[in-house]
């Protein structure tokens, strides 16, 4: 069955690593579901965070030739059970009284959501969370009328320490 | 293997580059070829590449440039190179146009594993991304089909990532690269007291098995009753041949080719078996799925070897040993694996084992080979009567040739024919396109060839249709004065895709007849020596002519025109469901 992975992939910080690394995708004709790409600890390595559904028998079928690419220094995948993970969303909700601008508030200060922004008949929450719980925010909200929905890729870290950049093969 | 490759660490000293100097990006270019060993480059000018070609007039006593007809000429040469003399095959063009028409050779490349520079020119640098006259995104367009590639816009990268372009090409399981270098980079200048760089080897080809594991391999070879050992084209990359027969003839394991492993193991070989595949021969296809151990070396159970997944190697525990990770669990998911070069893997086997009497399962092999003899091969090689069959002239060339050319193919049924027929002695003794099947491959694939190999004969087998994919390049032969022998296996028709008509789709031959030119009269405008057999009696002296004519030839064959090859592993179907007819 079809189940949720997280593919990490720290590289050398040059143009075009991160077609190499959607082009293992799409030839393999998996969607990703979002993608989060940083700066790291270490000042030359990005990390790349891949989210995608996939038969649990396949992940390796796209870390493999990910790890091959030869800007990549490490690439590996986990499961959410090992992962602390969250991801950041803005949502505008547009409100026509006093009365409903009261009730968003209550219910985003009820699940750590912030208003951060409120002009006119709309105002803007940010929302910090796993992928489920800003969903249930989302869902939540549903009687007021969403303007514009924005959310951030998936940032992960493992929940043990271990050592990522094992061998560090970076061109000198 | 040049030494280079067995370097560990690449620096601006171990390739002797200048301490100091200033110099344009173009000659650095060529000061790079040179520090690589590279002698003959493939290539074609154009705008962007214009300072490049004009620096190169300053070097042609080191450095030859061999002026092809059309770009994907100069790729399949540099790859035909490559793959007769194991050394990095360089190919250039210009951009846009120049750089597209590469990318057909670059894919298949990429598929075969042929270690390859392709060096593009590019648009000036401040134009880039500006759609300006002759660009392509030549980097997006070619990620999917590189190993690796890089655009330089400042001439001081240039020793760097050329350096890098080497290293990446050749190392681990070997690609193409493409570098793209922008005009400006090719004209201005720099200093190469500023040049610094170390490459260090990539971790993932480095060996990665335990004591234990290794162990493990050979206990299930010992224990093996009925071993298959198939032999794959890292064998012959990884210069692994020698280690190959020591391991079949300690274990009295038989062993099978893939169509790129051809050579690798001479066909007279007692344990040879023959070619695995589609259109391999009948024991080691029927018996795959009788063996208990299937040994893959160097190979990577493509779907033309395997035929349907679910019904392949029923009974086998499977070894996989292999350069390259992602390979290992792709298509079959073995009992033990060894990552690791050929030849490294092979010499830690080779003391575990265990001489082992398999004389009842040898023995079921020769049976498969008398069958196959007896029911295709004799009246493929020597029909009695009707049109001349493309497995006897190839029979007859292998013959005449003592075996010891160096055959290129082009791909449809010659090629099967070819990879059938042809008794090869010697490594490297096969070229041809595998895992893309690029027609048009055979004659430029066949000047590269004849660059790297001077003193065997080289032969380029080529149907009608194929030769007129790239029919051009006969004029880089004469203009070269290459000594290549070419053979047009002439039955007009597209033959492969015929006999699938024929077989899969009710006789309905859509689009494969071909209406041909007079191929002799083209070769003439050339002024390549030519002639045309279609008489059985007359074959023997026409390639004997032929071989003796100094220089280039090319012997056009008429031969029957609805000759099937068999066996053949129907599409889908299990190996051991090979028909003979």
């Amino acid at each position: 069955m079809k189940k949720r992975h997280t593919i990490t992939v720290l590289t050398e910080n040059t143009p075009g690593v991160l077609h190499r690394i959607t082009s293992v995708f799409t030839k393999r004709k998996v969607n990703i579901e979002s993608l989060t790409v940083s700066e790291t600890e270490h000042e030359e390595i990005s990390r790349f965070t891949v989210v995608f559904y996939s038969e649990p028998e396949f992940v390796s079928q796209l870390v493999r030739p990910i790890q091959k690419i030869v800007e990549v220094v490490d690439a590996f995948a986990s499961d959410d059970e090992t992962l602390l993970y969250k991801e950041i969303a803005f949502l505008r909700v547009g409100f026509s009284s006093e009365w409903e601008r009261a009730d968003i508030e209550k219910m985003a200060t009820k699940n750590n959501g912030k208003v951060i922004l409120a002009n006119g008949r709309t105002m803007v929450i940010e929302i910090t969370g796993e992928e489920d719980e800003v969903d249930r925010f989302r869902d939540m909200l549903k009687a007021y009328p969403l303007k514009t929905f924005v959310r951030s890729g998936r940032i992960a870290i493992k929940r043990e320490l271990t050592e990522e950049l094992l061998d560090h093969t970076l061109d000198e | 293997m040049s030494d280079i490759k067995k370097t560990k660490i690449v620096t601006p000293q171990s390739l002797g580059l200048p301490k100091s100097g200033e110099m344009s990006g173009s000659e650095a270019i060529i000061k790079m070829l040179l520090a690589h060993g590279v002698k003959t480059v493939f290539g074609y000018p154009g705008g962007a590449i214009m300072p490049f070609y004009d620096a190169l007039f300053d070097y042609q006593k080191e450095l030859h440039h061999v002026l092809v007809r059309h770009e994907q000429g100069a790729a399949h040469a540099a790859e035909g190179y490559a793959n007769a003399s194991g050394e990095v095959g360089v190919c250039i063009a210009t951009s846009g146009p120049g750089a597209t028409n590469l990318v057909t050779g670059i894919a298949d490349a990429m598929m075969d594993s042929v270690p390859m520079v392709a060096i593009t020119g590019q648009v000036v640098s401040p134009l880039l991304g500006t759609d300006a006259f002759q660009e392509t995104d030549v980097i997006g367009i070619t990620i999917p089909i590189t190993k690796w590639n890089c655009q330089m816009t400042d001439p001081k990268d240039i020793p760097y990532m050329m350096a890098k372009a080497f290293y990446v090409a050749r190392h681990g399981r070997p690609g193409p690269v493409v570098v793209d270098i922008t005009k400006d980079a090719q004209i201005n200048t720099f200093d190469w007291k500023d040049i610094d760089f170390k490459i260090k080897p990539q971790k993932h080809y480095a060996q990665r098995y335990s004591d234990a594991k290794l162990q493990r391999a050979a206990d299930l070879i010992n224990a093996a009753e009925r071993p298959l050992l198939l032999v794959g084209h890292g064998v012959l990359i990884g210069d692994a041949c020698h280690e190959t027969c020591q391991f079949m003839e300690k274990g009295n394991i038989p062993a099978a080719a893939t169509y790129l492993g051809l050579s690798a193991v001479p066909t007279d070989h007692p344990l040879y078996m023959g070619m695995l595949g589609m259109h391999g021969n009948y024991a080691p296809n029927i018996l795959t799925n009788e063996a208990d151990l299937i040994i893959g070396l160097g190979m990577r159970f493509d779907d033309r070897v395997t035929g349907n997944l679910k019904h392949y190697a029923i009974k086998a525990k499977i070894i996989h040993i292999e350069i390259d990770p992602a390979e290992v669990g792709k298509i079959i998911k073995p009992t033990v694996s060894l990552i690791g070069e050929a030849k490294d893997v092979l010499t830690e086997l080779l003391p575990l084992l265990e001489n082992k009497d398999r004389s009842a399962w040898l023995a079921r092999f020769s049976e498969g080979k008398k069958k196959e003899l007896e029911t295709v091969i004799e009246s493929a090689i020597h029909p009695k009567e009707g049109a001349l069959r493309t497995s006897e002239v190839i029979n007859l060339l292998s013959e005449l040739t003592n075996h010891n050319a160096v055959v290129v193919s082009d791909v449809g049924q010659q090629q099967m024919m070819t990879a059938r027929y042809y008794q090869f002695k010697k490594p490297r003794s096969y070229v041809g396109s595998g895992g893309l099947g690029t027609m048009g491959y055979a004659l430029p694939a066949a000047i590269g060839a004849a660059f790297a190999i001077k003193d065997r004969p080289v032969l380029a087998i080529i149907g009608d249709g194929g030769f007129q994919m790239t029919i051009q390049e006969l004029g880089t032969i004469a203009q070269e004065k290459l000594s290549v022998k070419i053979v047009i296996m002439n039955n007009n028709y597209l033959g492969m895709v015929r006999q699938w008509q024929e077989l899969f789709f009710a006789k309905r031959y859509s689009a494969t007849p071909m209406h041909n030119p007079n191929f002799v009269k083209i070769c003439e405008g050339y002024g390549i020596e030519s002639m045309k057999v279609s008489e059985r009696s007359q074959i023997k002296s026409a390639i004997e002519k032929m071989l003796s004519t100094p220089g280039a030839f090319c012997l056009e064959v008429a031969v029957e025109t609805e000759q099937n090859v068999w066996p053949m592993v129907p599409a889908g179907a299990s190996v051991s469901d090979i028909r003979l007819k």
